[in-house]
């Protein structure tokens, strides 16, 4: 089976309608990019429990499309994030490998960056307890995922210090992406 | 675009626009390790957390250590920088960015002593003239207050204040403006600070690294 990626969304549906994931890209040192399409092999072994975490991922949240997390934010703000859109989200967003970089995961509108870190799985998440090394490589895509297809939730924080908004968040979006990957 | 262009007249889209192109044809500045783009770049005074500011993203996030402790060092901590888009608001009267559903406008005239301004709801004020005359403020202490929203998200300030109480509002923004490099410093609060060493506090949350601030003429 042709796996690639001509179209640009980062999923493909398989027969069954389960979803097959995949980082789209990976950056060289000298800034230019590497498609899917051209990775060596070693390329592809570099990125294959992402791989792995991002499609378990997408696929728990597509079976519970109809789930709904709320994510709590100060002062009794609330935002409700529901899984469908969260995993239809994630199921477009481009996801591009950056070795050089130092952070987990840098997402923004349409693309997550991955750094070198974000190849393995964290070693803890707050807010998160007992969980597998799968489990919380899937809270973590998740979490970025909340970022993407829910933006206004960060905006619970906009009278707060970026820098505590950074710190306060890690705890609601973690538990929410864990809820909504039962 | 080159400074001539600049000077021509050729900026005249947005000021934000021309401060990254000026920035990426004469000046060296921070490289966005992700898409090398240019970028505005605001850190506290610590250097662990970072403000990146592109023409199309505001990008927020730590300052990971060079070398890690080898206490630290076998662990894989979950560690991420946040984008969200930037927006243009500019008009023939305010240079103006929007982005994590905050507004910053300056005049295009300049600054005043004790000018009050509103932009899209948010209510402007010089706090405090830091260096200028009795007509204009080169430099200044500005607050962009944001009393509370409506149900579409925009800003107003129909909210009623508490005498005597410093209310909480959705957002304050205070940020120091220089009229040679634009916003140099800037940060949050949800309650009007009482005094201006207060405010300037809130103010030097993040500070401008390198040349060429948010909004510079």
């Amino acid at each position: 089976m042709d796996k690639t990626d001509p179209t640009g969304t980062t999923c493909t549906a398989n027969v069954d309608k389960t979803q097959d994931c995949h980082v789209d890209s990976i950056t060289n040192k000298d800034g230019t990019a590497t498609q899917r399409k051209d990775f060596t092999d070693a390329q592809k072994s570099s990125v294959k429990k992402l791989d792995a975490a991002y499609t378990k991922a997408v696929n728990k949240l597509e079976k519970n499309a109809d789930g709904v997390a709320t994510v709590k934010g100060p002062d009794g703000k609330t935002t409700q994030v529901n899984a469908g859109k969260l995993a239809g989200q994630l199921e477009k967003q481009n996801f591009t490998v950056n070795p050089s970089a130092t952070n987990y995961m840098n997402s923004g509108p349409g693309q997550t960056y991955v750094g070198a870190p974000g190849l393995q799985a964290p070693s803890g998440l707050y807010g998160i307890r007992g969980a597998s090394p799968e489990r919380l490589y899937e809270i973590a895509i998740t979490h970025e995922g909340i970022h993407a297809a829910f933006p206004w939730a960060d905006n619970m924080w906009s009278g707060v210090p970026t820098q505590q908004f950074y710190d306060d968040h890690q705890v609601p979006f973690n538990r929410a992406a864990n809820e909504l990957l039962q | 675009m080159t400074s001539s262009a600049r000077k021509t007249g050729a900026c005249s889209l947005g000021s934000l626009i021309c401060s990254l192109l000026w920035l990426a044809t004469t000046h060296s500045a921070s490289a966005n390790s992700s898409t090398g783009a240019i970028d505005i770049v605001y850190e506290n005074p610590e250097r662990t957390f970072r403000n990146s500011i592109t023409e199309t993203t505001w990008t927020v996030g730590p300052i990971a250590a060079t070398t890690p402790l080898p206490t630290q060092a076998a662990s894989n901590p979950f560690t991420e920088s946040i984008g969200h888009p930037v927006v243009n608001c500019s008009d023939s009267m305010y240079r103006c960015v929007q982005s994590w559903s905050r507004t910053i406008a300056i005049p295009r005239t300049g600054l005043k002593p004790g000018s009050k301004y509103e932009k899209d709801g948010v209510l402007f004020d010089v706090e405090t003239c830091l260096r200028g005359d009795s007509e204009r403020c080169q430099v200044a202490l500005v607050s962009a207050k944001c009393e509370s929203r409506t149900g579409d998200g925009m800003c107003s300030h129909s909210r009623r204040t508490r005498k005597g109480q410093p209310v909480r509002i959705e957002y304050v923004l205070y940020c120091l403006y220089n009229d040679d490099f634009g916003v140099t410093a800037m940060g949050i609060a949800n309650r009007v600070a009482s005094t201006i060493q207060a405010k300037r506090a809130v103010a030097t949350q993040s500070v401008l690294v390198g040349e060429r601030g948010l909004l510079g003429e």
